[in-house]
């Protein structure tokens, strides 16, 4: 126990002299709710982007086996030069593209949740120029609420791990005269290639990698 | 530009009065004050409207962070638990010397030489860059704000947006002067349109980004606060919108979070609500770009819980509300005396109607006696407040404690005394009420009056005062 005693017992004679104010409930009752989370995920997402962003936010498609193509088609093959993978090894060094999965997405605000395992996991969303999600539809949650009251049910059963980000849009600072200015120190584009059905990740990383690798 | 107090703190009473008129007297600073809070402001508004509930959202807050205040001693033994059992450490520090020797030390046990740090209001608070400094260890600032703020040797002017009274003129011209960059963006040259601002703007960012890389990817500790820390989980939660927080916590060896005690709430379901609030209320963004909740280490994780006055706010039952903030900044945006005189004017830390109930508590009550008297009492920091602070009450609960405490000039307490007598006794004040003609030919020639009635017509006085008036249409 770090707490030192006597700060504590300055603590225990502080809350003493004070009201007792009783927490709320967990469920904080009705949400955000929109008739199409998909079309309100994708209306804010663009509208997390700068304004003069040529390439478009979203890739949408219909099963998981299409995803390798998709992504290779808009952006390329896989090359461990100039991509971070989530799952490959990396250093901490700066890559073009970054390809990661998304643990979930809310609606609400355009927000893409990554569950990295690892801080070096991490550096596939952050040290890169453009940061391409894959995600499924059955990951779209209402708002930004409901997903930190489902939160702690997911970690319990395992599907989080050590830490998450929620990402919305690319980096960026408005700090001079509150002009928008992107990037700033992580990526400069965000974009999300969403599936119609779910998939496993690890299948889809060596599928991709795997067909940028002469055999 | 503004130049901001010493981030030395000393004793003597901050002349809150005499810098903010000089603060007054700056060239366009009160226009880019302007100009940066109602960007803010007018986001807030659209997103609050778009956010179901946003003022019930705001009552739960409230009542979230008072019960993690009105439970603290609990939540701290808690969070400390759960975070040890999660493999990171914490230490207790009482002062800002506390928590400055706590994180020298632990810099000189990891062989640290060079420290990079995201924006954190507490670390300006102990000021933790000089005690580097002072130990041959290197802070680099690497939020863009901070950075200038650093490179100037001022300290922030907002909890958010650190340079919002700089121009981008002004911003180029140091950076210039600093080396960060070779030349003035010759976009700024001739009026400066909003496309060649950006241009600018783009340039200067990218300067730093460049600027920084190499420390990000070589410094041996990592320094931020925490937006909010979690006592069911030992989870630290840090918002930011440049990706330096995200770098300074997963490049470095060694992670070190200072955070103040009142930064904990109970449980992970606390969290929507206040993340809900915090990014429209600082930047009107729904959600800020990059909000890391961090449940075990990412490296190695040493926590600083600060206290530095704080346990003696939570023994103020009438403020100890005032730790419910969550440093947003709206405050300063809405606050008319902010929006003129600027953070500067402060002398805390914590600028804008939060600071000024919050800085006579850690900063002194006599040195920081004539801030709660910045205020005009219009109400908008309250309105605005995502937790709900009351902060007007609070402004005039100090106003009470230092007039009782004899903090205010022997004049004012004579004036309102011969006002009090005056009003108590209505037939006098009504025969010492001089005639219209009087006040109007008077009002132009007084000297604190001269300057304002130059461009503006004064109102012509009534020929009755109005408890006169009443009498005249009501004599039954």
């Amino acid at each position: 126990m770090s707490i030192p005693s006597d700060a504590l017992h300055r603590l225990r004679a502080a809350v003493s002299r004070l009201p007792k104010i009783e927490r709320p409930s967990s469920d904080f009752g009705d949400r955000f709710s929109a008739p199409d989370l998909v079309s309100l995920f994708i209306e804010r997402l663009k509208e997390t982007r700068a304004a003069d962003d040529p390439v478009a936010p979203l890739v949408e498609v219909e099963r998981a086996e299409d995803i390798s193509a998709a992504i290779e088609a808009r952006w390329g093959p896989f090359d461990p030069a100039t991509w971070h993978v989530q799952g490959e090894p990396l250093v901490a060094r700066d890559a073009r593209i970054g390809l990661t999965p998304a643990a979930a997405l809310i609606a609400a605000s355009g927000t893409v949740v990554i569950d990295p395992p690892s801080a070096d996991a991490g550096f596939a969303s952050l040290l890169i120029e453009h940061h391409v999600v894959v995600a499924h539809v059955g990951q779209l949650i209402e708002d930004v609420q409901a997903f930190f009251t489902r939160l702690p049910d997911l970690r319990r059963a395992g599907c989080l791990g050590a830490y998450q980000v929620l990402v919305t849009g690319a980096s960026r600072t408005a700090d001079m005269e509150k002009i928008l200015v992107i990037p700033a120190h992580g990526a400069a584009r965000l974009s999300v290639v969403l599936c119609r059905m779910p998939f496993d990740w690890e299948a889809v990383r060596s599928e991709f990698v795997g067909r940028a690798t002469p055999s | 530009m503004s130049q901001a107090p010493s981030s030395r703190q000393d004793d003597a009473p901050w002349d809150f009065r005499g810098v903010s008129r000089r603060k007054l007297a700056e060239h366009g600073l009160a226009d880019k004050l302007h100009r940066a809070a109602h960007t803010s402001l007018e986001k807030l508004a659209r997103t609050a409207c778009e956010t179901p509930r946003w003022d019930e959202l705001r009552s739960l807050a409230r009542r979230i962070r008072l019960h993690a205040l009105t439970h603290l001693d609990h939540y701290v033994g808690e969070f400390s638990e759960a975070l040890e059992r999660n493999g990171g450490a914490v230490s207790w520090a009482d002062s800002a010397a506390d928590a400055c020797r706590a994180v020298v030390d632990l810099a000189r046990a990891c062989g640290v030489r060079r420290v990079i740090k995201a924006k954190s209001m507490v670390s300006e608070e102990i000021h933790l860059n000089q005690a580097l400094s002072d130990a041959g260890i290197e802070p680099v600032e690497t939020d863009f704000g901070e950075m200038i703020c650093q490179l100037a040797g001022e300290m922030p002017g907002h909890v958010t947006a650190p340079i919002m009274h700089w121009s981008i003129e002004e911003v180029a011209r140091l950076l210039v002067r600093c080396g960060v960059l070779d030349e003035m963006p010759p976009e700024l040259a001739g009026a400066g349109a909003p496309a060649g601002r950006l241009a600018a703007a783009r340039r200067l960012v990218s300067a730093a980004r460049r600027r920084l890389r190499d420390s990000f990817l070589t410094a041996e500790m990592g320094v931020t606060g925490a937006n909010f820390a979690v006592a069911e989980s030992g989870s630290l939660v840090l918002v930011e919108n440049e990706a330096n927080i995200r770098l300074t916590t997963s490049l470095p060896p060694v992670h070190v979070a200072i955070v103040g005690i009142e930064k904990i709430v109970a449980r992970i379901s606390d969290l929507g609500v206040l993340l809900t609030l915090l990014a429209p209320s600082a930047t009107g963004q729904r959600q800020s770009c990059y909000t890391s909740i961090i449940h075990r280490p990412l490296r190695r994780l040493h926590v600083v819980l600060l206290d530095n006055g704080r346990s003696k706010v939570l023994a103020d039952r009438e403020q100890f509300d005032l730790l419910s903030c969550i440093r947003c900044g709206a405050c300063m945006n809405v606050c008319p005396v902010y929006r003129h005189a600027s953070g500067a004017a402060y002398g805390g830390v914590y600028p804008g109607p939060i600071g000024a109930v919050l800085m006579p508590h850690l900063g002194g009550t006599q040195r920081f006696a004539q801030l709660p008297f910045a205020s005009s009492l219009c109400g908008a920091c309250g309105d605005v407040c995502p937790v709900g602070i009351p902060l007007p009450e609070r402004l005039l609960q100090w106003r009470r404690r230092l007039v009782a405490d004899g903090l205010r000039p022997a004049g004012e307490g004579l004036a309102f005394a011969a006002w009090a007598w005056l009003m108590q006794h209505p037939s006098l004040y009504r025969a010492a009420r001089p005639p219209a003609e009087w006040i109007d030919a008077v009002v132009p020639i007084l000297p604190r009056l001269r300057n304002w009635t130059i461009g503006r017509a004064w109102p012509a006085a009534a020929n009755e005062i109005f408890s006169q008036r009443w009498r005249r249409e009501h004599p039954e």
